[in-house]
């Protein structure tokens, strides 16, 4: 089970030698909204080690997805620092970031967001073709069969059920073999049964690529999977810990 | 479920869906406003004017009833029974040189004009407007031995003479009493050859230009006495003299030429319309299926709280309908404004005055034109959109689960389009350009949608997963895959702006080529000086003074007699079977030749020429192609009416007449024993040296006042400035059909503006920069814009060499500067198009589309 006490271990209090996949130092966001500015976080501060799994876990509306889309770099912060394996995203801009995304970070979003005009194994084969690798179609193919979706490569995403998507959209971001992984509620749009299916399928791929994991979910067993946990409220990291996963 | 209560339960809720707004539905509402508009405006303008023309009737003919005969005038008793039924006006005309002369009486300048000679009765209906203005006795009479007229002031500027001046006519001094600023009973053509010199009958005598055979019209206008009928009058006319060969006009052909002119430009303008309309058609086919799209989720909940499919065809068909009504609408008070507008604009340029207003008659034309290509193409998508299914909530659709509507529906789409084919035809002015036009259309659209099913097919053959010829380039594969994917606007763009943009094309085309004859088609033999009503007498010394011009190369004279062919194969003209192409030739009197030898440059087809020294009895050689028309065959026989007497010869043979040689050409050519005592006179064409033209043209004239020339440099430069101004005015119209494409394309790239949003977006995620979204969003469009202007250019090309090669037999050439031109235009509007629509899609943050909602 979870173990989430509030800051009875901060996750960078212990110096390391290895540079942290993820370091948030004193990150704000805030944003116009219709009545004014609205403080969405307010100073969090996170380190994630490499090839760590961290589980975010929060209330509706607490800043865990904006937290995540400032680690992968499609939100800017208003104050604050954010490196992503060692590289300072306040040096980057709009097309450095993206370039810096389709190197080291794959995204699985709730709602797929697969490219509807693109089959199956174009979705995975697009950001290889980016990163101008010239087997992007095999590593592609070999992804599709490594979710277990060999016999549905030509099909378009329309024609795929929710859990199909799913598996391509994780086939699509383990393909560039990124070092780290930022899922958002990955089986917030799938039943009970295809829901686990991905999840081990997530982690089993996070075990084999070795990948850094940031996964945010409502499920509390699911966090638990975790190597660590951190609840945000309010824009702020409420607490954080250890799973038994880690231990 | 179906009840009594279907009904207003599907009004009741198509009202309450369009509560939302029809923001949605600006380009619908624009496209059938802009088609409607345009047919409107064309019918309410041409009602305009023959309004106009009606209630001008009489002034513009002259009389109530007109009889016009050719060289020679009635005679006593014919006059008789003209003036038994009221009062006459007699018009002498023909087409002359007038002079002005220095007081040395050297030339200073001549021009070609129209002389119209008047008598005292002149005119019968409406006012002579002058400057000063002053009675026609006053301004004509003979004062001091000196004749008077009133001139154009055109004329007066060209010739640079003011009233009070003296220009000569033939062997006439005329003083200018007066310029011209309105005659009653002339309507300005582009066939009108020259300028107006009025002058009195009277005065004819001393021009000396009334020879024998000369080409003169002698016309009598006739104000019918009170509780007499011109029609009545005309029936006895021709009754009690059949053989007079006077050709009569009544009011309701006062202004003949200009109405058969204005029925041409209004069909054209109608067809212009109709293909905006079409275009806008597509349009309107675009915006009822993206709504229909986005109300998948309302139709489904619908249907699962138990709405029946008919219900929900019918609620949607009840938005559309209203939706229709307020386009139609909107393009009827523009089409009747139009009128109003133009003809503002247009004061003082029509020939005759349009009397402008609403007409109900054009408006309920566009209306009928509006509602069936509504209906024509709101139907498919509505009637798909009847067979969404419930379960459509719980997948990610694309489409509905039936490609294709329902057979009812199919049924009715067949009959309401073959309404609007025949509605199209059955209301046109001429039934067969319009069937034309129909099948044109419908061919044409036949040829886009299978050119843009090639080109998705070509797109997704190109960008086919790995191996295929874009892989390693997902920006290109994307921007091909946006060609093909489901609910891709290739075919509708293809469609609607390949439409507009060929009708462009094709009618550049025609003109280029027009040009080009116009330009080049003169070839190195064409003669460069026209000459006519050169006397027999006159004939030797006019070659020996052209001759005797340094520059001259060659006179060519040929004698011309003017006749009227009669009978064919035995049978009258007007029962004879002869092809539409070649009714010309028995429109009217003709000029006819007769020669002893095969002329230069015609060549024999069929039959054989006659011996030089032939007398025996009366043959002709005919034009191939009129021959063709009136399927006449080497062997029968040809009768002709010359001042009534009728000559009847065999067909000799065939030539094949070149008549864009520019070198002088006869349809019939006599044996020369067949014409013996006709009265004729000569023309003439010479071939000179470029420059002195004008040496022969003084040489001549000043021998031979009679005569009259036509250089031919000069007749281009007119025929081509006709035609400049005419394609100006065609191409402005024909931009009205692009412009309706232009809507359809923004409609298509508008409607697609969330996904391309959404793409940009998920490929940003991917790890696209910006630089990528960018290319792939100009491929695209590039693709589209590239295939389209493409296909354009090839519709068009097919079009304008139809029309170039079989309607004006000319040789035809592909402008392909044009054509790289409107491919290149093509690409740029669809780029700008397409930039207008998703520029913001490519600054977009990814993190508010992105979040879990």
């Amino acid at each position: 089970m979870v173990d989430v006490r509030k800051n009875t271990m901060s996750s960078n209090t212990s110096p390391s030698s290895v540079i942290p996949a993820v370091a948030l130092e004193d990150v704000h966001l805030t944003l116009d909204g219709p009545a004014g500015p609205v403080n969405i976080l307010r100073g969090v501060d996170l380190s994630v080690p490499q090839g760590m799994a961290l589980g975010v876990v929060g209330p509706s509306g607490s800043g865990k997805t904006t937290m995540i889309m400032i680690v992968a770099g499609l939100e800017r912060v208003s104050k604050g620092k954010v490196s992503v394996a060692g590289t300072d995203y306040g040096a980057l801009d709009e097309d450095g970031l993206a370039l810096f995304r389709r190197d080291n970070v794959g995204i699985v979003f709730q709602q797929f967001h697969l490219i509807p005009t693109m089959t199956a194994l174009e979705n995975v084969a697009v950001p290889m073709e980016f990163a101008g690798r010239k087997d992007a179609f095999d590593r592609a193919e070999a992804q599709l069969k490594r979710v277990g979706l060999g016999h549905r490569m030509d099909h378009y995403p329309g024609q795929l059920s929710g859990g199909e998507q799913q598996r391509v959209a994780l086939a699509r971001a383990f393909g560039v073999e990124p070092k780290i992984l930022l899922a958002d509620e990955p089986t917030g749009n799938l039943d009970g049964g295809t829901g686990q299916q991905i999840i081990e399928l997530l982690f089993e791929l996070h075990d084999h690529h070795k990948t850094t994991l940031v996964l945010i979910t409502h499920d509390m067993k699911l966090a638990a999977r975790c190597d660590r946990v951190v609840r945000i409220n309010d824009g702020l990291i409420a607490g954080e810990g250890l799973t038994k996963a880690a231990e | 479920m179906a009840g009594l209560f279907d009904g207003s339960i599907s009004i009741r809720f198509a009202l309450r869906e369009l509560r939302g707004g029809i923001k949605g539905f600006r380009i619908f509402l624009a496209c059938l406003a802009l088609g409607v508009a345009a047919i409107a405006g064309a019918g309410s303008l041409n009602d305009s004017v023959k309004a106009g023309i009606a209630a001008d009737a009489q002034p513009l003919l002259g009389g109530d009833l007109q009889a016009r005969m050719s060289e020679r005038p009635i005679n006593a008793t014919e006059m008789s029974a003209l003036t038994a039924a009221g009062r006459v006006s007699y018009q002498i005309q023909l087409r002359t040189m007038a002079r002005a002369e220095e007081a040395d009486g050297s030339v200073r300048q001549r021009a070609l004009t129209e002389l119209k000679a008047v008598d005292d009765a002149y005119p019968l209906y409406g006012t002579l407007q002058t400057e000063p203005q002053i009675l026609v006795a006053r301004i004509l009479e003979q004062s001091n031995g000196t004749w008077g007229t009133a001139i154009d002031t055109s004329l007066a500027n060209r010739m640079a003479v003011k009233v009070g001046d003296v220009i000569n006519v033939g062997e006439a001094r005329l003083q200018i009493r007066a310029l011209i600023v309105k005659e009653p009973d002339r309507v300005v053509t582009f066939a009108t050859a020259g300028p107006r010199v009025l002058v009195s009958t009277a005065a004819m005598a001393d021009t000396q230009l009334m020879q024998q055979g000369s080409l003169v019209s002698h016309v009598y206008n006739i104000k019918v006495d009170q509780g007499g009928s011109a029609e009545r009058l005309r029936e006895q006319l021709t009754k009690n003299f059949p053989d007079t060969g006077w050709r009569m006009r009544g009011v309701n052909q006062a202004a003949q030429g200009v109405e058969a002119f204005l029925d041409n430009v209004t069909l054209f303008l109608t067809l212009v319309g109709m293909t905006a309309l079409l275009t806008g058609g597509i349009g309107v086919a675009n915006a009822v299926r993206a709504y229909m799209m986005s109300r998948i989720n309302t139709i489904a909940t619908l249907k699962c709280l138990g709405a029946p499919a008919e219900v929900i065809f019918r609620m949607y068909l009840v938005q559309m309908s209203i939706l229709s009504v307020v386009g139609i609408g909107m393009g009827l008070v523009l089409g009747a404004i139009i009128p109003v507008i133009a003809g503002q604009a247009l004061e003082g340029l029509l020939p005759v005055n349009a009397q402008f207003g609403v007409y109900p008659a054009p408006l309920f034309k566009a209306l009928v034109f509006g509602v069936l290509t509504a209906a024509v193409f709101a139907l498919w998508p509505l009637a798909r959109a009847r067979d969404i299914p419930p379960i459509a909530l719980f997948r990610n659709m694309l489409a509905p689960a039936r490609a294709w509507p329902r057979r009812r529906y199919m049924a009715a789409l067949v009959v309401l389009a073959s309404a609007l084919a025949a509605y199209t035809i059955g209301t046109a002015e001429q039934p067969r350009y319009a069937t034309f036009f129909v099948v044109g259309t419908a061919v044409a659209l036949m040829l886009f949608a299978l050119a843009a099913k090639g080109v998705m097919s070509l797109a997704r053959k190109l960008s086919g997963g790995r191996g295929g010829a874009v892989a390693g380039q997902p920006t290109l594969r994307l921007a091909l895959s946006n060609l093909y994917r489901p609910g891709a606007p290739t075919t509708s763009v293809v469609l609607s702006l390949g439409l507009g943009l060929s009708v462009l094309v094709s009618i550049a085309l025609v003109q280029s080529n027009l040009n080009t004859r116009l330009n080049e088609g003169l070839p190195q033999d064409a003669p460069s000086m026209f000459f006519i009503d050169i006397q027999s007498t006159q004939v030797e010394q006019f070659e020996k003074l052209v001759r005797a011009v340094p520059g001259t190369n060659k006179v060519t004279t040929a004698s011309m007699i003017r006749g009227r062919i009669s009978k064919v194969k035995g049978v009258e003209v007007e029962k004879a079977d002869i092809d539409p192409d070649s009714r010309w030739a028995v429109r009217g009197e003709r000029g006819v030749s007769q020669a002893s030898t095969l002329p230069e440059n015609a060549k024999l087809v069929k039959g054989e020429w006659w011996p030089a020294d032939y007398a025996g009895e009366n043959l002709v050689s005919i034009d191939e192609r009129v021959a063709e028309g009136m399927k006449l065959k080497i062997g029968d026989t040809l009768g002709l009416s010359i001042l009534g007497r009728e000559i009847t010869a065999k067909v000799a043979n065939t030539r094949d007449v070149r008549w864009q040689s520019g070198t002088m050409n006869f349809t019939l050519i006599y044996s020369p024993a067949a014409l013996a005592g006709a009265p004729g006179m000569y023309i003439a064409t010479v071939n000179s040296d470029v420059g002195v033209e004008n040496a022969i043209e003084n040489a001549v004239l000043e021998a031979m006042p009679n005569v009259t020339v036509v250089q031919v440099r000069d007749a281009v430069q007119m025929l081509k400035d006709v035609l400049g101004t005419l394609s100006v005015a065609v191409r402005i119209t024909a931009a009205v059909a692009l412009f309706a494409g232009a809507l359809v394309l923004a409609g298509a790239i508008a409607a697609g503006h969330t996904r391309r949003i959404y793409e940009s977006v998920v490929l940003k995620v991917l790890g696209a920069t910006r630089g990528n979204v960018l290319s792939a969003f100009i491929f695209e469009y590039c693709l589209l814009g590239f295939a389209t202007g493409a296909i354009a250019v090839g519709v068009g090309a097919l079009a304008s060499w139809a029309v170039v090669v079989h309607i004006m037999k000319l040789q035809w050439d592909m402008g392909y500067g044009l054509a790289i031109g409107v491919v290149v235009v093509c690409i740029g509007v669809t780029l700008l198009a397409g930039f207008a629509g998703t520029w913001r899609a490519l600054g977009t943050k990814a993190a508010p589309l992105l979040r879990n909602d």
